[in-house]
């Protein structure tokens, strides 16, 4: 599904990343760890189209992406959570939901089905957007990702400042799109949620891999100590 | 009762007028995310083409009408967007100076197409009128533009709230990034949110510009006068905008019938700047910027060198003094350096030359105000000059009517400014960023029209006669004592400056720009610091104006006017609003314009050149002394030998200025510096391991 | 870590006021367009112990948390800290007076380096500070606190380069500063990796055994952080109290378990 080869990102001179390679094969979850610092949120950008990469290839279903505009790529299937609040402050929910459909199918009813994957949002849709906690906008935000019929969805610490509770539904939700042929390219801060879900791991640091493997055996290894603070 | 009959119905024609205005506003603002103060300047230029395509070349209605709304203000809207689009998140004041830019082009470019005489201009609608009711004339032209105003509030207020392109250019607007990742092409909907803008301003021209005059300050004019109308758009929508519009006009021509006193007048005139200014503070806390709230997850650049600094980055001079080392502050060295530099001036200048300069430095000192109140507290000012005018204005009776001696009446002066510094400082305690912006300017707006513009105050286009000072026995009447005392004041506000902005107080007005949520929790009193801020700035201000006064001699209402604290603005923004060095420049910059005797085309030139400068600012926000300081800093970069020697405090090695991009930060050697925060947990992992052979 | 049982903390866990607290809320009750924010809301903080308030989205805690700190008025309810009412007291005052906060999204000062950072947080909480009166003081305490957390090698850093778990460390260092009585953080942990958070506990440990034995309030979702440092958690809601008690008590509650925890064994 999606094919990075030796990425290499640049800041005004200071390289983020250098020389990335990863594969996300179809219908499969694929997690990237690493510490704070080590790339991987630029690695996502750079595949969605946020960041131009100074070198390398990035192919999405076999086409070659790496020379286009972000919202091109959006329109190929590529849905990016990002690090953050993924959301319009000053839209309503509805409004939020609403936009899911822009990329792909303008039918679709993507307000009923976010308010049945995240009740609570179902609660709030004439609340303004930026006026919800910040659990709820990280809903929204992963509500309005899935609804819009992803082929390839790169979650970006998706978990960050919410309940384990709700960080339970949100990885039941994003195992039920994987088991229905989405691939998911999944950086998160809880290794253990992470590796309960994903196929394959990979570890960054320092703007490299440094690390591969299916997600079991990861699990025994001691690069996880190392890099990720702890056995898991 | 039927006596107000008439001027409600006149009141409803002017009003639609306000309310198209208001609505071309509001408009902008929430489709492109730029409060365009300019826009009245696009309506301007539109109906001008438009008059020169009708009337000079003798197009029919027909064909000058497509020519306008389909190519002419379409292109406008295109370039606009591309100017914008660099500027994306930038903060309020450097868009308020890019839009002052725009307006400075547009307004400069008109004489330059179209030359500068008068124009007849046909009307739209026929000439004729009917009668309403039992005596009113209401005009063809008034009638047509009341429908179609209506009309044109209820097809933007459906286009906006209940189409899909309204409400992507919303989300354009509010998170630019993740519209680009939805698949909403940005720099298409932006593309046709300006063109739309564009084009509804080229209706507001020439609907108005027939009852209006086709003069470019009029028409600038009454946008401003739409103003307030469009803060009851910003929380409500545009209908919202128009229905205040027709609110406003209805409400000034009611007090059109009373107006036969001065003072009435007066507050007649100021009402659309009363209402404004008074909106804003009631409605101040709800009112929210759009964008404000992404502009953290957009790739934020680097700001050049830190402020406040407690003094442990200042490079120094060591200088051997009486066999012991003595470290000198550089830039205070050199500042001072300029300084007896800048009092030997009257040897090299003489007569005219030496007038400007001393303009130029009176000008610095009312600039470095503004550094102080906006590039360090955060609080942008559009008021200064009313201060700067109060300042002169009390000289001016005081002294020159009355003879008082000129401290005494500078003194007045600067305490009168006090409790106006406190109004325009509790504006600030509702409203922040733009709209505070708006609330100053509404307040320069109202001291026009409700103080200078008086008779018994400014002797109307006369003006009043303000003598030099002569205080201590000492006569400044010559322009070389003028400009010493004046170079001495500076001197003393810049080197003051310079000290605070080292020291506590310094860092006091940083914090507030930057956190004024975080000041406020560690212990800082909000309000008494603004308020202080305000004052005291105002109070500097006015005693510029003293020293304006006194310099010039002669002054008028048109000196201190509502857009001499825009332009003061601007070239404060354009040189480095944070730095003493940007006033400085300012000071020159005003100091170059008023050279009498520059051919009309050099000054043409001048002021495109300051137009085009508001592009330079995407490049860096901070001005021309930051861009010219991290260029400095590059080319000392590269020219620097051998690396610095750090003490074991400070440190790892050094390193170029990180990028940050969404919270986080890519360190110089690309991965995340081992700070003592590691060398802890490793330690502790380490510890931990050799005790239980288990980590965590 | 084995939790403190102690007397406060058994007052705590009970749900009751506990008069030795350096902050307490009483019935705290917020409402505001029809919706009940807080209902009824009861904690205290002990000196020198870390409370933890947790909870799903939405429960109130940030509201919480201004309420505290003079952001958000009360419907009804108490405030007192250091044994006074501060129900009335203005945020600043309150700064002033020993309650120190972080935030939940960092709120440094982005164009000052990470020294001046802490610098103008000295002065801003004590007296006289703006006039740069009790320099000597100033620069020991702020030493002090860049010893404390290792600061030194991100002393000329501008606030607006640091990382995220650069940033908290040093918005921890900001709020030590004001020679804080309690500490109120807003999700400290979020998002620091995992050895992040480790230096992170350890410092919150170090911090409640200072000379002036701050209490912490923490909210948090964090499981692993709050289960590791604090002695009491307080569970929110809908705005009203679930539950309270030691975070082994916690960890085992059905109630907390079927509205925030999960059966998810991370915790």
């Amino acid at each position: 599904m999606l094919d990075v080869r030796n990425l290499r990102v640049a800041y005004g001179g200071v390289h983020a990343l250098r020389n990335v390679s990863l594969v996300v094969p179809e219908r499969s979850v694929v997690a990237l760890l690493g510490p704070n610092g080590a790339g991987k949120s630029t690695t996502l950008r750079a595949i969605s189209g946020l960041i131009r990469p100074e070198h390398g290839r990035i192919s999405v279903g076999g086409q070659r992406i790496e020379r286009w505009s972000a919202y091109r790529i959006a329109r190929l299937g590529v849905v990016h959570v990002p690090e953050g609040r993924g959301i319009f402050p000053s839209l309503t929910v509805r409004e939020n939901l609403e936009m899911a459909a822009k990329a792909v199918e303008k039918d679709a009813d993507t307000v009923s089905e976010g308010a049945e994957l995240f009740p609570v949002l179902g609660t709030r849709l004439r609340q303004l957007a930026g006026s919800l906690s910040g659990g709820e906008q990280q809903m929204l935000s992963l509500a309005r990702a899935l609804m819009a019929r992803p082929r390839l969805l790169m979650v970006d610490e998706i978990s960050m400042g919410l309940a384990p509770l709700i960080v339970d539904q949100l990885f039941d939700a994003l195992r039920q799109r994987a088991a229905g042929g989405v691939s998911i390219l999944l950086v998160e801060q809880y290794v253990d949620t992470a590796l309960g879900l994903a196929d394959y791991v990979y570890v960054m640091d320092k703007g490299s891999i440094v690390d591969v493997g299916e997600s079991a055996d990861m699990r025994e290894g001691n690069l996880a100590t190392a890099y990720l603070g702890g056995p898991v | 009762m039927s006596a107000f009959w008439p001027f409600i119905v006149i009141g409803l024609f002017t009003g639609s007028v306000y309310g198209l205005s208001a609505m071309g506003v509001v408009l902008t603002y929430k489709t492109v995310g730029v409060f365009n103060l300019a826009y009245g300047a696009v309506a301007m230029f539109c109906a001008y083409t438009y008059w020169e395509l009708h009337d000079h070349w003798h197009l029919s209605a027909w064909i000058a009408m497509p020519i306008l709304f389909l190519v002419v203000a379409p292109i406008i809207g295109i370039a606009l967007e591309a100017l914008y689009r660099p500027l994306a998140g930038l903060s309020a004041e450097v868009l308020i100076v890019v839009s002052l830019g725009v307006l400075a082009l547009l307004a400069s470019l008109v004489p330059i197409i179209y030359g500068s005489q008068d124009r007849q201009l046909q009307a739209i609608f026929p000439i004729k009128t009917f009668v309403l009711g039992s005596h009113l004339h209401v005009g063809y032209d008034q009638m047509g533009t009341l429908l179609i105003s209506l009309l044109m509030a209820g097809v933007l207020w459906a286009l906006l709230r209940h189409t899909s392109f309204g409400t992507s250019t919303r989300a354009v607007v509010d998170n630019p990034d993740l519209a680009d990742m939805i698949g909403i092409h940005g720099d298409n909907i932006r593309r046709a949110a300006w063109i739309l803008s564009s084009v509804f301003a080229a209706l507001v021209g020439i609907l108005i510009s027939p009852s209006q005059g086709l003069d470019i300050n009029q028409l600038i004019l009454v946008v401003i006068f739409a103003f307030a109308p469009a803060v009851l758009g910003f929380l409500y929508g545009l209908p919202a905008a128009y229905l205040g519009g027709l609110a406003l006009g209805i409400l000034g021509s009611i007090l059109s019938k009373y107006s036969n006193s001065g003072t009435v007048a007066n507050i007649e005139a100021a009402l659309p700047y009363l209402a404004f200014f008074a909106l804003l503070v009631l409605f101040g806390p709800r009112l929210k910027e759009v964008g404000a709230a992404t502009r953290p997850l957009s790739v934020a650049r680097t700001t050049s060198a830190a402020v406040g600094n407690a003094g442990r980055r200042a490079s120094k001079f060591v200088v051997g003094v009486a066999g012991r080392r003595v470290g000198l502050d550089r830039r205070l060295a050199v500042g001072l350096a300029a300084f007896v530099l800048a009092l030997m001036a009257p040897l090299a200048f003489h007569g005219l030359g030496l007038f400007i300069i001393t303009g130029a430095m009176i000008y610095a000192l009312i600039a470095l105000t503004l550094v102080v109140l906006t590039g360090w507290a955060g609080q942008i000012s559009l008021a200064q000059f009313a201060f700067v005018g109060v300042g002169a204005f009390t000289v001016g009776h005081l002294s020159g009517t009355h003879g008082e001696h000129f401290l005494f009446a500078t003194l007045i002066g600067v305490l009168l400014a006090a409790p106006l510094g406190l109004i325009v400082g509790a504006a600030s305690l509702r409203l922040s960023g733009l709209y505070l912006a708006l609330a100053t300017l509404a307040f320069a707006l109202i001291m026009d029209q409700v103080v200078f513009n008086r008779v018994d105050v400014s002797r109307g286009i006369t003006g009043i006669t303000v003598p030099r000072p002569q205080f201590f026995g000492i006569s400044f009447t010559g322009r070389a004592s003028l400009y010493e005392l004046v170079a001495i004041i500076f001197g003393l506000a810049a080197i003051t400056a310079y000290a605070l902005r080292n020291g506590p107080i310094g860092r006091r007005l940083h914090i507030l720009r930057d956190s004024p949520l975080a000041a406020s929790t560690l212990g800082v009193n909000l309000v008494v610091t603004k308020l202080i801020a305000f004052t005291i700035c105002g109070m500097v201000a006015a005693l510029g104006g003293a020293l304006y006064g006194a310099w010039q001699q002669s002054i008028t209402p048109f000196d201190f006017m509502w857009s001499a604290s825009l332009q003061l603005l601007l070239v404060v923004v354009l040189g480095g609003r944070s730095n003493i060095s940007g006033a400085l420049l300012a000071g020159t910059t005003f100091g170059v314009l008023i050279i009498p005797g520059i051919p009309p085309d050099v000054t043409k030139a001048i002021q495109l050149t300051i137009a085009f400068g508001v592009i330079g600012l995407a490049q860096e926000p901070e001005g021309t002394v930051a861009m010219t300081k991290r260029q400095t800093n590059h080319v000392m970069a590269v020219m620097r030998p051998l690396p610095r020697r750090r003490s074991r405090r400070a440190g790892a090695a050094a390193a170029p200025a990180a990028v940050v991009v969404a919270g986080t930060t890519v360190a110089a050697n690309g991965g995340p510096r081992v700070n003592g925060q590691d060398r802890r947990v490793a330690a502790t992992i380490g510890a931990r391991e050799g005790t239980n052979g288990h980590a965590g | 870590m084995p939790a403190d049982i102690d007397a406060a903390t058994m007052t705590v866990a009970a749900g009751m006021e506990d008069p030795t607290a350096v902050l307490s809320a009483s019935d705290v009750s917020v409402s505001f367009g029809g919706l009940n924010a807080l209902s009824n809301v009861s904690l205290s903080v002990p000196a020198g112990k870390i409370v933890g308030l947790i909870g799903p989205n939405g429960a109130g805690k940030t509201t919480m948390f201004n309420v505290l700190t003079g952001l958000q008025k009360t419907t009804s309810g108490r405030v007192r800290f250091m044994g006074a009412d501060i129900s009335s007291w203005p945020t600043h005052r309150r700064g002033r007076a020993g309650m120190a906060r972080t935030f939940q999204r960092l709120a440094l000062f982005t164009r000052m380096t990470v020294h001046d950072n802490l610098v103008a947080s000295w002065e801003s909480s004590h007296p006289g500070g703006v006039f740069g009166r009790r320099r000597s003081e100033r620069i020991a305490r702020v030493r002090a606190v860049m010893d404390l957390l290792n600061l030194w090698p991100l002393t000329d850093r501008l606030g607006g380069e640091l990382s995220t778990g650069q940033g908290r460390m040093v918005e921890l260092g900001r709020a030590l500063c004001t020679d804080p009585r309690v500490l109120l953080l807003d999700e400290p942990g979020s998002g620091l990796d995992a050895k992040e958070t480790a230096a992170f506990s350890d410092v919150l440990r170090m911090v409640v055994t200072g000379p002036d034995m701050p209490g912490i309030l923490l909210v948090e979702h964090d499981m692993a952080l709050v289960m590791e440092v604090c002695s009491s958690l307080t569970v929110l809601d809908f705005g009203k109290i679930i539950a309270t008690g030691t975070p082994d008590e916690i960890r085992q509650d059905p109630t907390v378990r079927a509205a925030y925890l999960g059966d998810a064994s991370v915790v």
